[in-house]
């Protein structure tokens, strides 16, 4: 079974996000701050992240960073969740190194097919 | 008998209410008997002098009214909030300067006319910079009490409140305390009314910002359980309305007076009208006029236009109707004695057989034996010469000359008195004028006015009036022999008592008068006399409207100033306000979403089977999150351009990507109506432009398109121009008529239609395509429709938005 690590500090979000994954099979791991975020990738090297870019203690695309200069972590697929009114952001995102990224509010028919399509291209 | 008893009972009914309205009237007027009037410090609307007087800008002018409606006022003095229960409780009678809202309507009374309009103005210390409102957060603001700019509906509690904005208030009792505590540095900022701050900023340590609010209304305000109120507020309102129309009124002086920090003395003073009714006398002064029944006077028979006999032996002139104005307010009785000369006049008053000289200069000779009154006609002294003299400048040029005057006259002393001239002394004007004409002397000197009459009553043609003696006028008194001194004060009374209206009816008749030509006119003279009098008019008038039009255009500037602050002000809030919404949609973004991902996750049955209502009612509360969602979306996106917020990110981008992103996400759509869609598009066109909000607004336009066609075909071209590219999209919809077109960009415009509730949409789309295509990508939208035969909605965008859109990087 894939793990995945969620990050992300709306409970709402959290549950709805685990559970999709969950249902489809795949173990989640649950950060919800940014700091939580990057000692469970790093301790239990999941083999994707899903990380929320507003966070209450570190901005999304500094935890993005951090994981990713971390040797151990640098090719774990990361997929941004976005919100619409943060538009401006998503460039510094990808410039910062995600691989991808979803748009809230997030649609569970699709939002397997988008995760997935992801980690093909990156695999 | 039966009748009788009619006739009776009917008495009875009438004496009965009779009594009944005459109790009724009492207890009215008992109640005005004394009317109390609240009274706090708020310099200079009301406060009270050193001596304990209540005075200032409301006192001035409601004692104005009262004394003409024989109120007997009595001031309540209290603090602000003092004032303000006394008034709810029916304590006092009138509360001055309350200013006007709705709150207050609820709890007092107001008179209807406005009284003045007042503002709050925001003052800080030296140490603080404000410039905005927003700046006021986290700072200490000392406000007074119960103020309407502190508590009001507009008042600054209320208006940081909805903005959010976070603060200490300092309350304090006067606004007096509020500026002392800002330069006392116990108080970062604080609020009084521009009129107190105007008057009084400068005395203590503080710095005027520009954030002014709370315009208001200022009025009287009167208990509601109040029975006197409405007669008070009839007669205010009558009173204040007819004081505001005329200009030398106590209300139009004490504004002038109050706002301009003039001393108060200035608002009673020359005031001529205000006693006009009763003149004052004292006692004594009464009773010398009952002790004098008769009072003698004499004229000067030539003097013109004062005092002259007419052909017909009439003594008349302007100081005769100064002497009836005079005996008929005095009570006194001047009458005239007819001496046919003025040199018998003179001798006469040496010898106190005649009392009174109702129109004589000053002369050091004259007081001698005489007391003279306040002036109250001015003339000007003239040279008078044969037309063929040179020219003259003024009175040094005839000093060695042969000079005519007459006896007993002003003129003689001044010749004798202050210039080197030795005159030759006529007994009349007449006689001094016919030697200045036959040449037995060079020159005359003479009261322009009157020598101007002789000379045209007498056809002296040869003579003119060469040059003044000076440029000062002379006055004219009434002179009153020596040992009456209280004729003099009670002369002086009656002269004051004139107002400026009857004494310009005065002049205007003799002045203008159309001397009786008994000789052929010397038209000439009329002429010169008429020139001079009127270019000194013209030259006063210019010089007052001059003044009237400085100080209008000073008073321009000032408003205009204000209302250019104002206006930052107003644009500073439109911007905060698209902030606000912005920010604001944002938070309601985070809850609907989780909304339509958890009726979402039901929907696809991965909680479980759902039976077909609860999918059909769960489908309906994840498609109206849905919607709400996009209305909150079109909102942020609408605001933040408003706010000038919004990023543009131009990049290359070919065209037919876009386009064919555009179509993917309304295909279901497209599926679901059965309608067809054409593609015009040359695949190999390149743009450097914003493809997010690009397609944005194709998206908005195509699903538009498929919303409101039943059938048909929905198209998309794409045609060159220049250097832009128009960008359409065509339907075989329902089509727009003629009227409905020009409204279509607007927000919230939506066109009445049987698909109006059907298509569904926020009435924000095309407004805010309008706003994304001219705004962010710096080109413009188009429409075509009839009714019946579908639209082509479309947008002309250049292909590269660099050169032409900087502002949005703001």
């Amino acid at each position: 079974m894939k793990k995945v690590l969620v990050i992300e500090d709306n409970d709402n979000n959290m549950e709805l996000i685990t559970f999709i994954l969950e249902t489809n099979h795949y173990e989640t791991l649950r950060a919800e701050t940014g700091r939580e975020g990057i000692d469970l990738a790093i301790n239990n090297k999941p083999d994707f992240i899903l990380l929320d870019i507003q966070l209450p203690d570190i901005m999304g695309t500094d935890v993005l960073k951090v994981i990713r200069n971390h040797k151990s972590c640098d090719s774990i697929p990361i997929i941004a969740i976005t919100s619409y009114a943060m538009a401006g952001d998503r460039e510094n995102l990808l410039h910062a190194g995600c691989d991808g990224y979803i748009e809230k509010p997030i649609d569970p028919l699709i939002v397997m097919d988008q995760i997935e399509s992801v980690i093909q291209s990156r695999s | 008998m039966w009748l009788y008893k009619k006739i009776w009972a009917f008495f009875i009914l009438c004496t009965l209410a009779l009594i009944v309205n005459a109790s009724a009237t009492d207890k009215l007027s008992q109640h005005k008997s004394i009317i109390r009037v609240g009274a706090y410090d708020n310099r200079p609307k009301i406060y009270t002098n050193e001596t304990g007087q209540i005075e200032g800008l409301f006192p001035d002018v409601l004692n104005e009214i009262a004394q003409q409606e024989s109120w007997n006022l009595e001031y309540v003095h209290g603090t602000w909030s003092e004032c303000l229960l006394r008034l709810k409780n029916n304590d006092i009678d009138i509360m001055v300067d309350v200013a006007f809202s709705k709150t207050r309507e609820q709890l007092y009374l107001f008179n209807k006319e406005t009284f003045l309009v007042n503002w709050a103005t925001v003052y800080t210390n030296k140490d603080i910079r404000i410039n905005s409102l927003i700046d006021l957060n986290n700072k200490k603001i000392a406000v007074m009490k119960g103020s309407i700019h502190t508590d009001g509906d507009n008042g600054i509690k209320r208006l940081l409140y909805q903005f959010a904005i976070d603060c200490e208030y300092i309350e304090v009792d006067s606004y007096k305390e509020v500026l002392t505590h800002l330069s006392n540095r116990k108080a970062d900022a604080g609020v009084v009314n521009r009129i107190f701050g105007s008057l009084f900023s400068r005395l203590y340590d503080v710095q005027e910002t520009s954030i002014i609010f709370n315009p208001s209304h200022i009025k009287f305000a009167f208990p509601k359980q109040s029975i006197i109120a409405p007669k008070l507020i009839n007669r205010i309102d009558y009173h204040l309305a007819r004081m505001k129309d005329n200009p030398d009124s106590i209300y139009n002086k004490a504004m002038y007076v109050y706002l301009s920090g003039l001393p108060r003395e200035l608002i009673f003073s020359q005031n001529k009208t205000g006693i006009q009714k009763a003149i004052p006398l004292t006692h004594a002064e009464k009773e010398w006029i009952r002790n004098h029944p008769i009072i003698r006077f004499g004229v000067d028979p030539e003097f013109a236009p004062f005092e002259y006999v007419n052909q017909k032996g009439e003594f008349i002139g302007m100081t005769f109707e100064y002497i009836s104005l005079i005996n008929r307010r005095l009570g006194i009785n001047m009458q005239l004695v007819k001496d046919k000369s003025w040199n018998m006049v003179i001798s006469n008053v040496k010898k106190k057989n005649i009392d009174v000289l109702p129109c004589v200069s000053i002369t050091k000779n004259r007081k001698q034996y005489l007391k003279f009154s306040d002036p109250y006609i001015n003339f000007y002294r003239a040279i008078i010469t044969r037309t063929d003299m040179p020219f003259l400048t003024g009175i040094n040029d005839i000093e060695q000359m042969t000079v005519a005057v007459q006896d007993n006259s002003s003129h003689k002393d001044y010749l004798l008195n202050q210039t080197t001239i030795k005159p030759i002394v006529y007994q009349t004007l007449k006689d001094a004028l016919y030697a200045t004409s036959n040449g037995e002397v060079q020159a005359f000197v003479g009261n322009i006015a009157s020598s101007a009459y002789w000379i045209r009553k007498l056809n002296l043609v040869n003579l003119k009036i060469a040059a003044p003696t000076s440029q000062e006028a002379q006055t004219l008194h009434f002179a009153v022999r020596n040992d009456w001194p209280e004729l003099v004060s009670i002369i002086n009374k009656g002269l004051a008592s004139l107002t400026q209206q009857e004494e310009r009816e005065i002049r205007k008749r003799w002045i203008n008068v159309e001397y009786k030509p008994g000789i052929d006119p010397g038209v000439v003279w009329r002429y010169i006399f008429q020139i001079i009098c009127a270019a000194g008019f013209v030259v006063l008038f210019f010089l007052f409207w001059n003044f009237r039009l400085k100080q209008e255009i000073k008073r321009r500037i000032q408003t205009d100033k204000k209302l250019n602050e104002a206006n930052e002000r107003l644009k500073k809030l439109d911007q905060l306000k698209s902030m606000f919404i912005a920010s604001m949609s944002h938070e309601l973004r985070t809850p609907l979403n989780s909304i339509i991902g958890f009726t979402g996750v039901i929907l696809l049955g991965m909680t479980g089977p759902l039976n077909d209502k609860q999918k059909d009612h769960l489908t309906r509360v994840n498609n109206s999150a849905k919607h709400l969602l996009n209305l909150i979306t079109d909102v942020i996106d609408i605001s933040k351009i408003e706010a000038g917020r919004i990023d543009v990110y131009p990049e290359n981008i070919m065209l037919h990507t876009v386009i064919d992103e555009a179509i993917i996400s309304i295909e279901p759509q497209l599926k679901s109506k059965n309608l067809t869609l054409q593609k015009n598009v040359p695949d190999d066109i390149q743009l450097y432009t914003d493809k997010k909000r690009l397609l944005q607004c194709l998206i908005n336009y195509l699903s538009n398109a498929v919303k409101y066609t039943e059938e048909g075909t929905v198209t998309i071209s794409v045609k060159i121009l220049d250097d832009s590219i128009k960008i359409s999209v065509k339907d075989t919809g329902i089509g727009i008529s003629n009227d409905d077109l020009p409204k279509l960009f607007n927000a919230f415009e939506r066109m009445e239609s049987h698909l109006k509730i059907k298509a569904g949409g926020t009435g924000l789309g095309l407004y805010l395509i309008r706003k994304l295509v001219t705004e962010i990508l710096g080109g413009e939208v188009f429409v075509e429709s009839q009714i019946g035969e579908g639209s082509t909605f479309g947008l002309i965008i250049p292909l590269s938005i660099s050169t032409n859109t900087e502002i949005e990087t703001q």
